[in-house]
């Protein structure tokens, strides 16, 4: 064989991949040989090769390809991923260029796009391991959304809702507002911000014997859950009432609409005389309850933290405890409802810069100062998720992760470099449930049916 | 007027007709009623998918005792970024045990962050992530393969540069070069034979080459225990550097130099044979990490059947611990036993070389080497061929004009009486001496340019002032060495 004097790759690379294949150099089956198996962690299906993809891709093939040199069975099973959020706002956008929402469309129509954007787009990137020189068994090319793979998926969950370990309840979730859907708490990356602290007049309300006037047909007080609206009320905001005002810090102005209650620590000795008081929350004119618990930190802010159920995983709990009534007051896309009043239909971001402006021509605002905080973000869309009360299902996870987390700790599951076990046993060991719903079309739908009993002509 | 319905509960089922059987399992009395079903709207993570993956591509949930899932599974290693792990690593060690009831892979192997130079995570809407097929045919996948992993260990980022794929591709530039060299040697007339070559005892190698090949075989096979030590812990970058430096250094810069024949000399048939023999198996170290250049030089290395291939040839074997053979190579290695100096002559080769440069005494001129101390000839005729010597002689007492050095607690001196004309030096000094004078004067009026240092990059101005630096040094020893020679004069 002549040798050229340069080494030219391109050629050479073409060559010998043919050849592997047409050999089926690449394939296995099973045999009396040790196995060596490895899965490919499956790549968006629509997805391109990336610099972290050629990495790990080229360990893999580094690994299959020696111990298949050392006569092992070696099987390494290519695949790709459906990327439901991922594939799903890819298509959405790429309609909306056409000029069509989703929401036009019905579900079948939206998901033959999607097929076909998938056809379309499926599979260049397996072609691009070809490139690298990946030796994967091509013959069992996998799709997460195949027939055999969705077959697994509802076999799966029906056999864990059958255990009862899947269940379906309401709770408070991570909302994307531009996907949409609710994420599971893995998907929400949470980032140092720089934001404000707002410190809001709450003024305390008359006494509940005193008459507030008004509109007659006002529902007696008790009937809505300890808050009444007061509309027409004669008490003027800035002038306090009968006892002033207390003060509330929060970063979020915007979701006041949703506040049930004002939570002090009973053992705060600077609101005492806070104690069984009602107040009026700005703006929105509702009189809601003064509560106590000791969950609320003195340090922070003036002790007084306003209670919104719906938009905050602790006042949520707060709410849970108390009573307190649960109100939504965003829409899906993160504009304010009809709850937001005057506000109703503007983004979560324009109505905080808004009201900040409202509430200081309105004498309610005391001070605002910069501040840090922590905000999640979600991981596909990166825009900050909003706490959402949603009905949604869930894995119970408890369960699951005591075997999977001794196997790491013993090792029988080995972790290189070992750094990670310490992650790991963090997280197995406060895992929560799995929210495992999301708010798509495009993916593997619930297997649950809801059963729809007519109405009798009399509950009509 | 459409009937109204209300909803009464949820059954769970894979389709509408199980469903229906279900519903009516659980509330009797829809028999007399009218009633529909109402499917779920929503979908299901990805991940709900994906954490099956191990067992659903055997199709181990539907069919738990297939034949494939009952092989393949537990399947050996995972490959995987960091960022995953609760996503999908933990949940699929998960779903595992509560479908099969074993792990569903042994090892799990966390890669890094592929970062750019300024440390950031290469992406899309950064921009700052190369094509990588772009890369591939820019430099070859082999040499991309190669670039990935050069910086690599286990979970530390990767900082990616481009200049890592160049190496790759200098490192296939340089098996080539070497194939070519060994290929284009003049042979013994009879074409040797096909298939695996282990070295056989030498009969025809003499002197030099008889033992560099006893040196490089047991090179090969220290380096193949450590290859597989590495690799047993998962430290992939490293194993691929010890092969490369196995290549580069050991087998290209030392045991090929060792054996070269002679300006139109034939090689002896014995060494080369024994020289294939460790191509191949370096070929076959480097297969995994080189596919491809691997590939087709194995090919081109001996006469190979259709349906040949090496990446079904099998790994070279780590040589049996303990053998006698092993413990007689290891005395004449680089880390030889107590009290031995074999495995210092490339420190003695090095340093002979550098007396050679330093004194500008050309390679075709033969030097005397003479030792001070306790000695092992073994390695004397590697060093006479390749620093040129006319003898090695034991000395008690070092010649007065010898340049001397020491290696590990032996004294070794080159006498250079002969070889020296004091003139023809000073004259060569001289000439270099205006050479690195101009070049710092070049140097020192650009620094002197006011507009080129306002302008220029920091990186730049450190560079010139490092040539600077460097050309002044080397004035002030040149300088020193002819201060020295006019003495003897």
């Amino acid at each position: 064989m002549e040798l050229a004097s340069k080494y030219s790759p391109n050629e050479v690379e073409n060559k010998w991949y043919q050849y592997w294949m047409e050999k089926g150099f690449f394939h296995s089956e099973p045999d009396e040989r040790e196995p060596y198996t490895i899965v490919i962690p499956p790549p968006n299906v629509t997805g391109v090769l990336h610099m972290g993809h050629m990495l790990n891709n080229t360990i893999q093939d580094i690994l299959v390809r020696r111990a298949r040199m050392m006569g092992k069975n070696a099987c390494w099973v290519p695949g790709t991923d459906h990327a439901s959020i991922a594939t799903e706002a890819k298509v959405v956008a790429k309609l909306a260029q056409e000029g069509i929402k989703k929401t036009d469309l019905t579900r079948e129509q939206f998901l033959e796009h999607v097929w076909e954007w998938t056809h379309k787009h499926g599979g260049i990137i397996l072609e691009q391991l070809k490139k690298l020189g990946a030796s994967c068994d091509w013959d069992r090319t996998c799709f997460t959304m195949d027939e055999k793979r969705s077959e697994s998926v509802i076999k799966v969950f029906i056999d864990l809702y059958n255990k009862g370990l899947i269940y379906r309840g309401v709770r408070m979730v991570n909302w994307d507002p531009a996907a949409k859907t609710a994420l599971s708490d893995e998907e929400v990356i949470h980032k140092e911000q720089q934001g404000k602290l707002y410190y809001l007049r709450y003024m305390i309300a008359p006494a509940p014997h005193t008459p507030l006037g008004g509109a007659s047909d006002s529902p007696p007080e008790e009937d809505l859950g300890g808050y009444s609206p007061l509309e027409g009320a004669s008490v003027s905001p800035l002038e306090g009432g009968v006892g002033g005002a207390c003060v509330v810090a929060t970063t979020r102005p915007e979701t006041i609409f949703g506040d049930t209650a004002v939570c002090i620590n009973p053992n705060d000795p600077k609101n005492q005389h806070l104690k069984g008081k009602k107040v009026i929350v700005p703006i929105v004119n509702r009189v809601v309850p003064i509560i106590e618990d000791e969950y609320v930190d003195l340090e922070f802010g003036t002790g007084c933290l306003k209670v919104t159920p719906a938009h905050d995983v602790n006042d949520y709990m707060l709410g849970e405890k108390y009573g307190l009534e649960v109100l939504d007051v965003f829409n899906d896309d993160g504009t304010l409802n009809a709850h937001g009043l005057q506000y109703e239909g503007k983004d979560r971001f324009e109505v905080r810069k808004q009201i900040e402006k409202d509430l200081e021509a309105a004498g309610l605002m005391e001070k605002v100062e910069a501040y840090e905080n922590k905000v999640g973000f979600s991981e596909r869309t990166n825009v900050p998720i909003e706490p959402k009360l949603s009905m949604q299902w869930f894995l119970k996870m408890a369960p699951l992760a005591k075997p999977a987390l001794d196997a790491v700790m013993d090792d029988t599951i080995q972790f290189y470099p070992a750094k990670f076990k310490n992650t790991y046993r963090h997280w197995m060991e406060n895992i929560k449930d799995w929210n495992i719903s999301r708010q798509l079309w495009w993916g593997h739908r619930i297997p649950a049916w809801y059963v729809m009993e007519e109405k009798e002509t009399s509950e009509l | 007027m459409a009937n109204e319905y209300k909803n009464i509960g949820v059954v769970v089922a894979e389709d509408e007709a199980k469903a229906r059987e279900l519903a009516l399992q659980k509330f009797p009395h829809l028999k007399d009623k009218n009633f529909t079903l109402r499917q779920d709207e929503d979908t299901l993570d990805t991940w709900f998918s994906s954490w099956l993956w191990p067992i659903s591509v055997f199709d181990g949930i539907n069919e738990p005792h297939n034949k494939e899932i009952e092989y393949y599974y537990p399947t050996n290693d995972l490959v995987t970024a960091p960022e995953i792990i609760f996503f999908w690593v933990a949940r699929m060690i998960m779903s595992g045990y509560e479908y099969r009831q074993k792990p569903c892979f042994k090892n799990v192997y966390f890669t890094g962050i592929v970062r750019d130079k300024l440390g950031r995570k290469m992406s899309k809407s950064l921009g700052n992530s190369p094509d990588p097929i772009e890369l591939i045919t820019k430099y070859g996948a082999d040499g991309v393969r190669m670039g990935m992993l050069l910086s690599s260990p286990a979970g530390n980022d990767l900082p990616f540069d481009e200049s890592l794929c160049e190496q790759g591709r200098n490192f296939c530039n340089k098996i080539w070069n070497a194939f070519r060299l060994v290929k284009g040697w003049e042979l013994p007339p009879q074409p040797p034979s096909g298939g695996l070559r282990t070295p056989t005892p030498l009969r025809g190698a003499e002197g030099a080459s008889k033992i560099a090949v006893e040196w490089f075989e047991n090179k090969l096979a220290q380096s193949i225990e450590s290859i597989n030590d590495q690799f047993d812990k998962y430290r992939i970058s490293e194993a691929l550097m010890e092969v490369y430096k196995l290549f580069w250094d050991e087998f290209s810069s030392w045991y090929l130099e060792m054996v070269k024949p002679a300006y139109q000399q034939p090689i002896d048939r014995t060494t080369y044979e024994a020289t294939l023999g460790f191509f191949d198996a370096l070929l076959r170290l480097l297969h995994p990490f080189m596919p491809f250049i691997t590939e087709e030089l194995w090919h081109a290395l001996a006469e190979r059947k259709d349906g040949d291939s090496i990446m079904i040839s099998p790994t070279p074997p780590s040589p049996p611990s303990g053998g006698e053979s092993v413990a007689i190579l290891r005395g004449a290695s680089d880390s030889p036993p107590e009290g031995g100096l074999g495995g210092a002559f490339k420190e003695i080769i090095s340093n002979i070389r550098a007396i050679r440069l330093q004194k500008n005494i050309p390679f075709k001129e033969s030097l005397e080497l003479q030792v001070l101390g306790e000695y092992d000839t073994t390695y004397n005729p590697v060093i006479i061929k390749m620093a040129n010597l006319s003898a090695i002689t034991k000395v008690s007492e070092k010649t007065s004009d010898a340049v001397s050095f020491l290696v590990k607690t032996t004294e070794f001196a080159i006498p250079l009486g002969n070889t020296l004309n004091v003139e023809e030096e000073l004259e060569h000094l001289q000439k270099e001496l205006t050479h690195h004078q101009g070049f710092l004067q070049s140097v020192l009026a650009k620094l002197g340019n006011e507009a080129f240092v306002a302008k220029a990059p920091a990186q730049v101005l450190d560079l010139e002032r490092k040539k600077q630096a460097d050309a002044e040094s080397k004035i002030k020893s040149i300088e020193e060495a002819m201060a020295a020679y006019r003495c003897k004069k």
